[in-house]
């Protein structure tokens, strides 16, 4: 029967097996792509980016040791692997990690489409009323004032324009 | 001479913007510092690009403010509501909720006001004396020692930040990956620029800064909104006139508080500990040698002192390394180092040369900072029962937009607002991880530094690594370093060892 494994062994598999395939690709792939030695260089360009790769990879075979160490002792010792691998305490929560982080990015989207005004009124109604502060009025009052304290902050006080969005400005050069 | 110079500062400080400056810097600072999950190092990378426009001595007076605010702040949430505002503050809920559930709050708030600027006026004092010439002696390092002390630092910091060694290694090792794109310092090709013109200067600090601290920490907060994991807490408190701390009492601990800020300037000083192990370290000490023992668990008063005079004083204490060798001591002088780098006063020992006025101003600011906080403490007593009306469900809606907005500010761009979210999302699988955020910044910082030394010292000695052995200055850094990076594995073998021999016998 295939041996389950459990927090920390398997955290440093999945560390160990990172960060091998990370300076993998970064060693034999992006840096001879990416950076591009010249001739009578005394000191090459890529000698810095190598080193620090050499370094994950080090760090990756380090991480794959000890996961392996901890399979062993769980094999000849169920007593000692108990006490040295702490299961991760929480865990976790795809559905609203998906949630926090598509707001950000449907935010930051919308931001480029709809401009700054629309886009952070609506961003701060949704998430407010989803996390229960009221009813839409109330949430839209306060959004109204954010938006407000914002746009002065960054508009009027330090002068920086803040994102018109395409669609916005498509529309006012139609009508 | 070191007076002269005080009494010129002194004179550059007081003005009225800087003043105002310094005291709206503090209060942010104290009301962000008590909101948890929002600690100072947050607060600093989210008000960096708002104070870009701002005359650069009086943003990093601001920048000061939050940080010293900030780090006394975490103790007010901690005495009200057993959550500390930043980690630095744990020890103080541990015994000051307890303090509180005896009735006695304003006492408990009392002890870590007075406590924090004792800890903070004894470390600022060492501060001064000791950051001028240790800049001065280390102008003696060429490139090979610069590199070596960069190396140096960075493996004390990845050591000793991180809980697991090799986490912090690679945390830093990330960092020099992520801050090598960008143009070569010495020869001026690109590198790693993926054909886009927005990589030509490389990650902008700003967008990775504010991924890495508050994005991350914004990801992790919306999600408990998500869940509905957040509740609000209600204090209910009327004042007992006995809930007093009297002076006599607290200067009677002078011990304590003498020991502990020592303890706290030290562990600042050292790049990597950080505020948490000093209050930690601190409130060990105490304990061991405390009259009053069986209080300690309980709510006590001189556990209280102990931690916060700590962790104060770790605040000047990390302006040591920062300010004189360009090595910051934790995450929050990080992130004030990326903002001197970007006001072009880049912290080392030319910083005293080239500005030192301005370096000389900043302790002025650290020593009204004390003056400030305990003029404010009384006022921010009495308010500090509010703290619980903050309503996470309307802050983090509101921190998500400063962080997109704050980023998209600094140029105007939303490449930098999809690089932060990238950072943001790192960040946050490095918190799950277990990794250490500040050894990736620290060598994001200090990299091309490091990078630029090391070709340098290879050209001197023609590309000999062996040649600058032959220096014995190099030799005695590198030998630190690795002593660092070797001493956790001997000591664990040692432990072992006697482990071992204690189960034989």
């Amino acid at each position: 029967m295939k041996e389950k494994m459990h927090g920390k062994e398997k955290e440093y598999w999945i560390l160990g097996f990172g960060l091998l395939t990370l300076a993998f690709i970064l060693y034999f792939i992006i840096i001879p792509w990416q950076i591009k030695p010249q001739p009578g260089e005394l000191i090459s360009s890529d000698i810095f980016p190598k080193f620090a790769t050499i370094i994950l990879a080090i760090l990756g075979i380090g991480f794959l040791y000890d996961a392996n160490k901890l399979r062993r002792v769980s094999r000849t010792d169920p007593v000692e692997y108990s006490t040295m691998d702490e299961k991760n305490a929480e865990k976790m929560d795809w559905a609203s990690f998906f949630m926090s982080t598509g707001v950000l990015l449907v935010y930051t989207l919308s931001l480029y489409l709809l401009g700054f005004i629309i886009s952070t009124m609506l961003f701060l109604v949704l998430t407010m009323w989803r996390f229960g502060v009221g009813p839409v009025w109330k949430c839209s009052i306060i959004a109204a004032t954010m938006v407000l304290i914002f746009g002065m902050l960054f508009q009027s006080f330090m002068l920086i324009r803040l994102p018109q969005g395409l669609l916005v400005r498509m529309l006012m050069r139609l009508f | 001479m070191l007076l002269e110079n005080l009494a010129s500062a002194i004179e550059s400080f007081f003005l009225l913007e800087h003043i105002i400056g310094l005291l709206v810097g503090l209060i942010i600072g104290i009301v962000i510092g008590a909101i948890p999950g929002l600690g100072p190092t947050v607060v600093i990378a989210l008000v960096m690009p708002l104070l870009i426009k701002f005359d650069k001595i009086l943003a990093l007076i601001i920048m000061i403010g939050i940080y010293v605010g900030g780090i006394y702040g975490g103790s007010l949430s901690a005495i009200w509501i057993n959550t500390p505002g930043t980690p630095a503050g744990a020890v103080t809920a541990l015994e000051g909720y307890k303090l509180r559930q005896k009735g006695f709050p304003v006492k408990a708030l009392q002890c870590a006001l007075w406590a924090s600027v004792f800890g903070h006026y004894f470390a600022s004092i060492i501060l001064y004396l000791a950051c001028e010439p240790l800049a001065r002696l280390s102008l003696k390092f060429n490139s090979p020692e610069q590199f070596a002390l960069i190396l140096c630092a960075l493996t004390v910091i990845s050591v000793l930040s991180a809980k697991e060694k090799k986490k912090g290694l690679a945390a830093a090792a990330i960092g020099f990956i992520i801050s090598l794109t960008g143009t070569d310092p010495i020869t001026g090709y690109l590198r790693m620029c993926f054909g886009s013109y927005h990589m030509r200067d490389g990650i902008e600090l700003f967008a990775l800064l504010i991924g890495i601290f508050a994005v991350s920490e914004t990801i992790k907060q919306l999600q408990l909104l998500f869940k509905q994991d957040i509740k609000d807490v209600k204090i209910d408190y009327r004042r007992d006139p006995k809930d007093r701390l009297s002076l006599r009492y607290f200067f009677g601990k002078w011990k304590v508080l003498i020991r502990s800020s020592l303890i706290g300037t030290g562990i600042g000083a050292l790049p990597g500990i950080g505020p948490v192990t000093a209050s930690f370290v601190s409130y060990g000490f105490a304990k061991k040698n405390s009259k009053e023992q069986e209080k300690y668990g309980n709510g006590s008063e001189e556990a209280i002192i102990a931690a916060e005079a700590a962790n104060n004083a770790v605040c000047s204490g990390a302006l040591i390394p920062m300010l004189s060798l360009g090595i910051p001591g934790d995450a929050t002088t990080a992130v004030l180092l990326g903002a001197m780098v970007l006001f072009g006063l880049a912290p080392g020992p030319m910083l005293f040369i080239s500005h030192g006025p301005i370096v000389r101003v900043l302790f002025v600011t650290i020593f009204v900072c004390g003056v400030l906080l305990l003029l404010l403490g009384p006022g921010i007593i009495r308010l500090s029962v509010f703290i619980a009306y903050v309503k996470s469900t309307i802050l983090w809606p509101c921190i998500s937009v400063l962080c997109i907005l704050g980023v998209y500010s600094t140029n105007s761009s939303m490449f930098d607002v999809f690089v932060m979210l990238l950072f943001g999302l790192l960040g946050y699988a490095m918190e799950r991880y277990g990794f250490y955020a500040s050894p990736l910044l620290i060598a994001f910082i200090l990299a091309k530094q490091m990078e630029i030394s090391l070709r340098r010292a290879l050209l001197i000695s023609n590309n000999s690594i062996g040649a600058l052995f032959n220096r014995p200055l190099f030799s005695v850094i590198i030998g630190i370093a690795v002593l660092m990076l070797m001493a956790p594995v001997i000591l664990d073998k040692i432990k072992a060892a006697n482990k071992k021999k204690e189960s034989i016998g």
